[in-house]
């Protein structure tokens, strides 16, 4: 099943835009959705998953109109929040098995066998007697993400999963996601690049609201190959560049200044080419 | 440092919920007890009569309360200081710090004792908004030091002990569960202690040994008058001080016990460190295992009932588990207890626990369930999103109906817990404490569960509704608060009455144990239909909006609300609606249709025009009532009756009469088929609100002539009413009493000036001038009777529904059956005041002789228990007042049991008593030992046949002396004949005490006996016992009866000329020597007390087997005046010297002259003297009884 998203538009109250017009198609598999803090990403995702209402436009999920038949998505659908808390003296398998009879599965064996399952899947097994409380973050989210799993989810919204993880649990996250199923969309909403870089074949990029870029990721790195330039520069320089070229990045690296450039052409000044990364193409389309 | 620490812990503490909950709990209280205008409900065990609701010792009774119940809010923020610091594991981060432990232990546990007073700015508010609500009248001026004083001396010292303990406990042991345990623990052992359930009554001991200073207070202002309460601060001198003092000491000690036994370790010794952090062990990532297996959904309506059943037991084991949670019900529970102990022993006369007067207690239960419904509704409502989960349960497959109800019902469930615990609690005080075993379990189950449990899910359900459709949860708090209050203000304060519009009301109604809900059940009823359907249509309306999304803004709410919306809504919404308005309509045709609705105002406003346009008439003079003939025939079942008959008319007064006056209440009767006069005449005024009707003869009434009114009308009850809901025709218990009080069913010669509206406020709204409550004693009338004295010859014949038996006054002249129904042929040849009474119920009868009366006692079989100490007061007070004015007139005496809709205990009417459900028949004095108040009352009823309706009082102030006085007195000698001077003196001093106490509670001011009016029950009762008493001891018993006899003589049987309080006066004074002129005085004309003290006494043995006795005393004399205030006026008085020997053999007793002060005796004894005293059995007035008597010692020296 395939998600649609039509002319979907909604502003807040306080007059803040947060979607504006926005239209997408996202196919099973990791779907990518890249944007910077406050870009709308977690009103889109809140909106997919039903807990928000939209403005104008439609969603549909196959047959299903996401906006209006809520409880047909509900049945479908896996949400793990930006930001979410327990009860702190619950512990792993209680909230788990509470949510899987929540979920609908009756018998109490198949919802052991269940809960066992997920927990394994997300390496909580040994953990499953201890509080949520004690979690670390990592542990949290990779329960989150058990508790999305739970049932026949056909639709899996993740939102923003990664932040705050350390590189060794955003690798453990990481795989984490790519082992689930292929036949079905999971949406994963995110600022860091390497996450869809790591994980998505097709992605989007939303920036206030509107959609700036949808495209299969290899697409959009073969689109800018060959275009993005490097050169190391002394920090009180940046202003100049920006003024003379098409700056699109400037990192820091081992206490020098690099910088990023798009350019069709070479540009000489000291510029080498450089093998476009993701976060290239995700710069050069903030940054126009 | 410590102060950083210090205000770290106060901050804490207010970021809490618990803060917020208990400020809003003391104001809760606090309010409910300022604003209280009604002086027999007690709130914390307190009540207000006349003194200001803000006077400074109630302000100090209720903070001192509140620190002893409130001890489990200390274990919360004082206590639990440190013990969040382990709990929370920052302990080692505190430990760690360089900081003296007095920093750190000062810092949290002043912290927290800081905002544990800040707490008793709802009490302050309490006090502060209560008063402003009922208004200036009943106020006085707010002083900051009524509440800084006990706030210093009390309430602080008090926190300071209790949060001392539990912080010791707390943080020595560094469990909670402890300390909330003995928190607990000690609460019940105070509670038991102070309840006197472990029958300490030493009130000196207690009075130093409180270690909240409650019983100290109280023992100090036990018999303040309403001058001392309204402008003393709290005692702060004598007891009040050591006990202080002792307390305060305790508490250092305990705090320095503290502090020197704290270490800073993060781990104590013997126990093993159990509270690290998951170590993240070594995990590979995530193990490859390919698709997750698939599951099977059950969608299934039972499916969803049990994930129903799964979320209430989880929401119900966190909220139940809730430490606030478990300190609120305690709270209630101990409240309920303490009204269950306080209830069933009115003014300390045991009565049987009869499951009624539980059921009433259990209404207190609402001051817990409203905070508890307001604040743990909105944490069930709030919980996911305040946990932050809200997310995931919101994107669950389920129906948008299961989380609300889910959570609905667990707010009932937890509320249903609460009313099966009142219940188990009522019934165990019931078995355990009282061993009473007739257990009424259905008559629990249809009141707790279909009135009150009902009433507290309305109330859920809109708490509910609110929370849902707020924003916030603080917001929602408010608004619920706001409902509350808007409610109280609007049907409790204003009075409107509007119960229609009143969410969640059942009218008032009244359960009697006679005629169970009676004529009420419909009124209940239907009432609870019409609001669990409104309740029903709010139940939907919240599903539909029930929040299952992040949208806050109302339009979109409604738009997810409408896409819920389906058909089967709409149907079950019309339904409802329609069904509530139906139901509404049904009620509002009984109410205002069906019968005549008058409003509390327009009822008084009626009165007002009787008494504007009739008071003309009232002196206008009137034939009297010579004979009575009637035949009522009454249908109990069907609650009507029919009523016909002749009153003949006598004109005794020297001149004509040309226009005849006629009350009978035309609201209280439907069909009115003959009202007219045996002689031509007009009926010129007939005023259909009032029932005034005024006939004029065509020719006037001669002295001496006789005319006949007949009559024949019929009261029928029509559907149901709470408005006018004639309690006198009860299907089980039908009472209708023909006097001169109303003339409500029967009609009523002359103008009716009781019927005029007697509350000076009331009087002011409608324009009336000041009601002089009698005339003086200068301007009284002696030919004017007190109330309508007619002596009349009575016959009825009076019919009833088998199996019921109709009790009436006189002689039963034959009884038959006809038809299915029982008659009642009674009459009476010799002469009797106009009180008839017509009553009928199933009875069961006890049945005697004694002379040649015949006595019967009519009672309901569930009350089989006194008939025979009536029997016994009836036979002796028979005896008494026969021997000593003058014989019984008639042939039988009735005492029979009504229903408790009556507003009075007993009350006689010639040959028959009626006698309420709630007292006497009920009361249970199997305890040796105990003052029979069943035989006592008795024998007082019985002597109002002849001081009342052989000698019937003038209309003036003191009135009373002439019929309660002597009712008082004559029930003292008896109870003293029959059970001794023991008996009689315990009855005494629980009569003085009682005057004592009460004397505060006048709101008109207190007046001598002579002058005293028929409301002032204190001075009318329990003072005249205290007062005749004294007298016949002073004067001799015989002297006494014969000064009455003059007055049973000269006016007995008279309907020409009444006696005033002066003349009894003057015949005490003829008969007493003249040297006690002044004790008459004393007792009856002024308000006098004494102060007498024995200050010391010593002995010295004497040769001849000798003692003498050394015996030093002071006297004082006070005169009062209205408000209590006191002079002391000279001593020249007779007061009893007393000596007691071993075994409390009387040595000596005499009455010695006292012109001084303070005065030496010396007396002579062949005895050892043990204990001595002056007037040692408190005969006069005493505010201070317990140091009339002391030992007496051995003399040194000399």
């Amino acid at each position: 099943m395939e998600l649609t998203i039509r002319n979907l538009s909604k502003t807040y109250a306080n007059g803040v835009v947060a979607l504006d017009d926005v239209s997408l198609d996202i196919p099973t598999g990791l779907f990518g959705l890249l944007g910077p803090n406050g870009a709308g990403k977690t009103t889109l995702m809140r909106t997919i998953a039903t807990l928000q209402e939209a403005d104008s436009g439609e969603i549909r999920f196959g047959e299903i109109d996401v906006l209006r038949q809520k409880n047909e998505v509900k049945k479908l659908l896996g949400y793990l929040p930006q930001e979410f808390g327990f009860y702190p003296k619950d512990t792993a398998f209680n909230i788990l098995d509470h949510f899987t009879l929540l979920k609908g599965v009756r018998d109490r064996g198949e919802r052991k066998k269940k809960v066992m399952e997920l927990l394994k899947r997300v390496n909580l097994w040994v953990e499953r007697n201890q509080k949520l409380g004690t979690f670390s973050h990592g542990m949290k989210q990779r329960f989150g993400i058990a508790l999305t799993l739970l049932g026949n989810s056909k639709l899996i919204i993740v939102d923003e999963p990664t932040s705050g993880l350390d590189p060794e649990e955003r690798v453990r996250f990481h795989n984490l996601l790519s082992e689930i199923g292929e036949n079905i969309v999971v949406i994963l909403s995110t600022h860091i690049v390497d996450d869809v870089s790591d994980l998505c074949t097709n992605m989007a990029i939303i920036n206030n609201g509107q959609i700036i870029l949808k495209a299969n990721t290899f697409e959009a790195m073969a689109h800018v190959d060959g275009k993005i330039w490097e050169k190391e520069i002394p920090k009180s320089d940046l202003t100049t560049y920006e003024h003379k070229y098409h700056l699109i990045s400037s990192r820091l690296f081992a206490g020098k200044t690099f910088i990023h450039i798009y350019s069709e052409s070479n540009p000489v000044d000291g510029f080498t080419s450089v093998k476009p990364t993701l976060e290239d193409v995700y710069f050069y389309h903030l940054s126009q | 440092m410590f102060l950083n620490i210090y205000l770290k812990e106060f901050a804490r503490n207010l970021k809490g919920i618990s803060f917020y909950l208990f400020t809003i709990i003391l104001f809760v209280c606090t309010y409910f007890f300022a604003a209280n205008l009604n002086p027999n409900s007690y709130i914390m065990g307190l009540s207000i009569a006349k003194e200001w609701h803000n006077a400074p010792i109630l302000i100090a009774k209720m903070m001192a309360r509140f620190s002893a119940v409130g001890l489990l809010l200390t274990i919360i923020m004082v206590g639990r200081s440190v013990t969040r610091d382990f709990s929370a594991r920052i302990h080692d981060f505190f430990f760690t710090l360089p900081m003296k432990k007095t920093t750190y232990l000062g810092g949290r546990f002043f912290g927290g004792l800081t905002a544990n007073v800040l707490l008793f700015l709802g009490v302050v508010l309490g006090f502060i908004v209560g008063c402003l609500v009922i208004g200036t009248n009943y106020y006085g001026p707010f002083r900051l030091s009524a509440f800084l004083l006990p706030l210093f001396a009390l309430v602080i010292p008090n926190l300071l002990l209790v949060g001392g303990v539990f912080f010791s406990l707390a943080t020595l042991t560094r469990k909670m569960t402890t300390t909330y345990l003995a928190g607990i623990g000690l609460l019940m052992v105070y509670g038991l202690v102070h309840g006197g359930f472990a029958g300490w009554e030493n009130d000196a001991a207690k009075s130093l040994l409180d270690p909240f200073g409650i019983a100290t207070l109280d023992a100090l202002t036990k018999y303040w008058t309403v001058a001392d309460i309204n402008t003393n601060l709290m005692p702060l001198g004598g007891t009040m001080l050591w006990n202080r003092i002792l307390w305060f000491s305790v508490s250092l000690v305990v705090l320095i016990f503290t502090w020197r036994r704290f270490r800073f370790v993060t781990v104590l010794e013997g126990k093993k460190k159990k509270m690290n952090f998951v170590e993240d062990h070594e995990t590979k990532g995530i193990s490859a295992l390919g698709a997750l297996s698939p599951t099977t959904i059950d969608e299934t309506f039972v499916f969803h009932l049990r994930q129903s059943i799964h979320l209430i037991s989880r929401e119900f084991r966190r909220t139940v588990f809730h430490p606030a949670f478990l300190i609120l019900t305690f709270m209630a529970i101990s409240e309920i207890l303490t009204n269950f102990g306080l209830n069933v022993k009115p003014m300390g006369d045991n009565v049987y626990p009869v499951t009624s007067r539980f059921l009433s207690e259990t209404l207190h239960l609402w001051i817990y369930i409203i905070p508890l419904t307001i604040f743990f509704g909105g944490v069930i409502i709030w919980r996911e999103r305040d946990h932050g989960s809200n997310e995931f349960y919101d994107t669950l497959p389920l129906p948008n109906s299961l989380s609300f109800l889910s959570k609905l019902l667990t707010m009932m469930a937890i509320q249903f817990c609460y009313i099966i615990l009142a219940m188990i609690f009522a019934i165990l005080t019931q078995i355990i404490v009282f061993r009473y075993t007739n257990i009424e379990v259905g008559l629990y189950i249809r009141h707790l569960f279909g009135i009150t449990l009902l009433q507290f899910w309305f109330f859920t359900v809109f708490v509910f509704f609110i929370q849902n459709l707020s924003p916030n949860k603080i917001l929602g708090f408010f608004l619920c608060a706001l409902y509350f209050v808007a409610d109280l203000m609007i049907f409790v304060v204003l009075k409107f009455d509007l119960p229609l519009l009143r969410y969640g009301n059942v009218p008032g109604f009244i359960y009697s144990n006679l005629n169970g809900f009676g004529h009420y059940g419909p009124v209940i009823l239907w009432y609870t239909i019409y609001w669990l359907l409104f309740a029903a249509i709010l139940v939907i309306l919240t599903s539909l909006l029930w929040r299952r999304n992040n949208e806050i803004s109302l339009k979109f709410r409604l738009r997810v609300g409408l896409q819920r919306f389906h058909r089967r809504f709409h149907w079950a919404l019309v339904i409802l609606f329609l069904l509530f308005l139906g139901t509404g309509g049904h009620i509002a045709y009984n109410r205002y249709i069906l019968n005549e609705y008058r409003s509390e105002r327009t009822a008084k406003r009626i009165q007002a025009d009787y008494e504007k346009k009739y008071s003309r008439y009232k002196n206008r003079p009137q034939p009297n009532i010579s004979e009575v003939k009637v035949k009522v025939d009454l249908y109990p079942e069907k609650r009507a009756v029919h009523i016909g008959g002749q009153y003949t008319l006598v004109n005794k007064t020297k001149s004509d009469i040309d226009e005849i006056i006629v009350s009978l209440s035309d609201w209280h009767t439907s069909e009115i088929s003959q009202f007219d006069l045996s002689t031509p005449s007009s009926l010129e005024i007939h005023d259909s609100e009032s029932g005034f009707r005024l006939f004029k003869l065509n020719h006037p009434l001669t002295a001496g002539q006789e005319i006949r009114l007949d009559f024949d009308f019929r009261t029928e009850t029509r559907g149901f009413t709470d408005n006018n809901p004639k309690n006198e025709l009860a299907a089980k218990g039908t009472c209708i009493i023909l006097t001169g009080q109303n003339h409500n069913y029967f009609p009523r010669i002359g103008y009716n000036s009781e019927y005029e509206l007697s509350s000076s406020r009331d009087r002011k709204k409608f324009g009336l001038s000041e009601r002089p409550s009698s005339p003086t004693l200068q301007e009284a009338n002696r030919s004017v009777p007190f109330w309508p004295c007619d002596l009349v010859t009575y016959e009825a014949i009076i019919s009833t529904t088998s199996p019921q038996t109709v009790v009436s006054n006189g002689d039963l002249v034959r009884r038959w059956s006809e038809k299915g129904r029982n008659f009642f042929h009674y009459r009476s040849e010799a002469p009797m005041n106009r009180e008839f009474v017509f009553a009928s119920s199933e009875y069961d009868t006890v049945r005697d002789t004694y002379e040649n009366i015949g006595i019967e006692v009519y009672f309901d079989k569930q009350h089989p228990y006194n008939a025979h100490r009536m029997i016994k007061g009836v036979k002796r007070a028979f005896d008494y007042c026969t021997k000593n004015y003058c014989p019984y007139p008639y042939r039988s005496v009735r005492i029979v049991e009504v229903p408790r809709y009556v507003d009075y205990g007993a009350r006689s009417n010639p040959t028959v008593f009626t006698w309420s459900e709630d007292a006497g028949f009920i009361s249970n004095l199997e305890k040796p030992g105990d003052v029979d108040m069943v035989f006592a009352i008795c024998t007082h009823e019985m002597a109002h046949q002849w001081w009342a309706y052989i000698v019937t009082p003038a209309d003036a102030e003191g009135d009373e002396m002439l019929t309660e006085t002597m009712a008082q007195y004559i029930e003292t000698m008896c109870l003293e004949k029959v059970y001794g001077k023991e008996i009689a003196r315990k009855f005494l001093k629980k009569e003085m005490s009682h005057y004592l106490s009460r004397r505060k509670r006048d709101i008109e001011g207190e007046r001598p006996l002579m002058r005293s009016y028929s409301k002032q029950y204190y001075i009318n009762y329990p003072k005249s016992s205290v007062t005749m008493y004294a007298l016949q001891d002073y004067v001799g018993e015989d002297r006494v009866n014969r000064a009455l006899k003059t007055i049973v003589d000269e006016y007995g049987h008279r309907e020409d000329r009444f006696p005033l309080s002066v003349d009894l006066i003057d015949a005490f004074k003829d008969a007493a020597p003249d040297s006690f002129d002044y004790l008459v005085t004393d007792l009856f004309e002024t308000i006098t007390l004494w102060e007498n003290k024995a200050e010391s006494a010593t002995y010295e043995e004497l040769d001849n087997d000798r003692y003498r006795v050394h015996l030093n005393v002071s006297t004082h004399k006070f005169r009062a005046d209205s408000m209590g205030t006191q002079t002391e006026i000279p001593i020249n008085d007779y007061i009893d010297i007393g000596l007691l020997g071993e075994n409390n053999e009387e040595l000596y007793s005499k009455k010695h002259r006292f012109e001084k002060n303070t005065s030496t005796i010396e007396i002579i004894v062949d005895k050892k003297p043990i204990r001595a005293g002056i007037d040692p059995y408190v005969i006069l007035i005493d505010r201070e009884r317990e140091d009339n008597v002391v030992d007496v010692r051995l003399k040194y020296g000399d």
